[in-house]
Parts: C-alpha cells; structure tokens; sequence
C-alpha cells in the first residue's frame, strides 16, 4: 500500500501533531494486516518532529522495530527529514522499549543534580 | 467600570533580567482584571524592544477579552513608530496607518490550524525581506522547523489556544541578526515538570530539566516532541542565543553554555526569544548520513 503524507493535509507543511494522527491509523491498520507500506513523503517541505512523532513514534507502542523494518518502507523523503525522522525514531525506541528505564532515566537526571 | 489601573512602563524594556520582571510582574498583576480601565504611562520610557510586543500584545489581547479598557499615554513617537510598524498598534487599535516596516516580523497571534498559511507567513517575514543575507534553503528550513516545533511545543504543553510572536531585525549589524519572540498564557514548564515529576524544583531548574535531552513530560502512547532540544542545536551552530522565561524561571543559553537568571516575578506562561545571526548561509550542515533501509 503507497501512503502518500501529501495527501492528508492542505499543503505542504505538517505541524501539529493532530495532522499526524489519521495518517498513523491508517498504517497500523495495514500493519496490523501485516500488508507492505510505502510512506511516500514527496513534496513534503516542512515537518515537525511533533508531527512524526504522531505519525510514526506512536507505531512504536504498537508493533516492535522487526515488524517496521519488515513491512513499512520510506520513500522519498529528503536527507534533512530523514535526519528529523531518525532522531524521533531513536526517541521512540528508548520511550517503549523500557518505559520505567525511561522514566528512570529522567527522574535520575533530576536527582543527580 | 472598576477604579482604574495604572502601569507606568520603565524606561528601557529589553529582553533581560529587568525587562522580563516588568512584564512578570505586569501579567501577574493584572490577569484577574476585568471591566477596568488600564492605563499604561509610557512617559519614562525610551526603548522597548520590538520582538517583546508579543509579550504585551498577549497580556493585552487577556485584557480586552476581559473587558478591559486600554489607554496608552505618553507615548514617544519613536515607539509609537515601532508598535505601528510591527502591527502591534493596529492589533488594538482599528485604522492603524502607519506601512508595515521590512525591519520586523508583524505581531501575529497563531493557532496553527492553517498550517500553510503560518509557514508562509513566517517564512516570508523572515527570509523575503529585501537587504537580508541569503540564507540557503537547508538553513532556512531548519529555521522554520525550530520556530514551529516551539509555537507546537507552547500549545501542547501550554495548553493555549494562541501562540504569540513578534521580531525584529538588526540588518546593520555584523553579522545582520534577528531576534523573535513567542509567547504563550498557559502552563508553565516549572507546572508541567514538577508535576510530572512530583517534586518541588525552581523555575530556572524546570527549565534546564525540559532542555535536557530525552527528558519529556508527555506520557502515555507517544512520546513527546525534540523541539527544545532540536532549538539548543541550532542555537549552538548559528552562535546565536535562545531565552527561556516561565514561572519564575529565566534560563539563557548562549556560546553553548546555560546561564540562569534570577527573576523577581512570576510570568504565567512561557516566553521563548531566539536570537539568529542571518550572516552565514550554511552554518547548518548535515553531517549523518541515514539510511532508510532498516530504519526501525
């Protein structure tokens, strides 16, 4: 299935993580069919990590990094949104993969000082 | 209508430690007004910095929608010039002639429903004007996504309707620079973190804590947003400046390193002010290479 951001919103700029969201459920819906998805990122010009984050960090509470990397590819997306993507990827991972390690790690932060 | 209220505004109103007291102190002072006649006695004051208008401007659109009355007296016509050419005057005033000035950024209030349209706004105001160093796209971008993971950031967390901005530019200088600030009413780091963390931390400690990387107070299924700590990367590669002033918190970052102010007051809400220096067309330069294969 081709996923094309475009196509959700008015132009080519996503903000608020609200714009994300119906693109997010759309995902999981054929992830969760296990179906092959190519989120196509043409023409997008500004994106915040706010909005990736509703996107595609959110998925991270939903399906482990085997089945992303599995079934959904990204296409079209510019060297600096990818940089953007990979930062909110790496956030989600240490988000879900240990929530309390998370919450531990920022109380800790905190505590130490 | 309620006895009047009387503010006299001080001679100079920068962004620092005295400037952000004032507007601490006059938003405090004044957010449970209603139905009185403000006065704002401008006669001791010679400068008030452009970009703070977002800061006035936010605390005054409180007012009228309080019922408010609102009179500036006394005002030198070199501010008067400044709050007309930036639109904060025809904000508040109806038939505001004075033209839109190429050295700011308007006074705008957004809501960031129509996205588009803030992007281009912004992204005209900043990079459209005519003297200004170009900027290349790459840089340019990282600008904007900055600016709106803020303006993003301030409704999430501020829970707020509108996020207030205003800039000025500094063409004359070397390198030209631009200062904006944005502003919101609504919850406050020190609110937000000590919450989250159950405990009882200062302003400035808040602050540096929501700077931090991989600290957040988003819970739940989605984890929150980089912006602040995307803007402390970008602030450090321009060699610009990024203020943080909540509650009684007021956290510079500057030449890489974080400097805390002390505040008097309390400002109920968050003001963000970055300044930009516009000299260097690729101060930004990406250096990882990713690759989408096995991103996840």
């Amino acid at each position: 299935m081709n996923i094309t951001i475009k196509d959700f919103l008015e132009g080519n700029t996503a903000l608020a993580p609200s714009k994300g969201y119906p693109i997010h459920d759309v995902i999981k819906s054929s992830l969760d069919n296990r179906e092959e998805v190519f989120l196509d990122f043409n023409g997008m010009e500004l994106m915040t990590t706010a909005f990736l984050n509703a996107v595609i960090g959110k998925l991270y509470s939903e399906f482990t990094s085997d089945v992303l990397n599995t079934y959904l590819k990204i296409k079209n997306i510019s060297s600096s949104d990818l940089v953007l993507l990979k930062k909110v990827i790496d956030t989600a991972k240490l988000y879900f993969t240990d929530p309390e390690a998370f919450d531990d790690h920022m109380k800790k932060t905190f505590n130490d000082e | 209508m309620n006895n009047p209220i009387n503010v006299t505004i001080p001679a100079r109103v920068l962004c620092n430690e005295i400037g952000y007291d004032f507007l601490s102190a006059l938003a405090g002072e004044t957010i449970s007004a209603s139905g009185s006649e403000i006065n704002f006695n401008f006669g001791n004051c010679t400068w008030f910095e452009g970009n703070l208008c977002a800061v006035l401007g936010n605390i005054l659109d409180g007012l009228v929608q309080r019922n408010n009355k609102i009179r500036f007296n006394n005002i030198n016509n070199d501010i008067l010039n400044t709050f007309s050419r930036n639109k904060f005057l025809s904000a508040f005033i109806p038939n505001d002639s004075l033209e839109l000035d190429s050295l700011t950024i308007p006074y705008q209030k957004f809501k960031l429903v129509d996205e588009q349209k803030a992007k281009d706004f912004i992204k005209a105001e900043l990079f459209d004007k005519p003297d200004m160093p170009h900027m290349s796209d790459e840089a340019q971008k990282l600008i904007l996504i900055n600016i709106f993971e803020v303006c993003v950031n301030a409704i999430t967390h501020g829970q707020c309707e509108f996020v207030y901005c205003c800039g000025q530019f500094f063409p004359m200088k070397n390198p030209p620079e631009v200062s904006i600030s944005f502003v919101d009413l609504g919850r406050t780091i020190k609110a937000n973190v000590n919450e989250y963390l159950k405990v009882q931390m200062t302003g400035n400690k808040t602050i540096l804590w929501a700077l931090d990387e991989g600290n957040t107070t988003k819970t739940g299924n989605e984890p929150g947003g980089l912006g602040l700590k995307l803007l402390q990367s970008l602030i450090n590669y321009n060699k610009g400046s990024l203020q943080i002033v909540s509650a009684d918190g007021f956290v510079e970052l500057k030449n890489n390193v974080f400097r805390e102010h002390s505040i008097k007051d309390y400002f109920p809400g968050t003001i963000v002010t970055i300044k930009l220096l516009l000299g260097d067309s690729n101060f930004y330069c990406i250096t990882n290479e990713v690759n989408t294969d096995n991103i996840f």
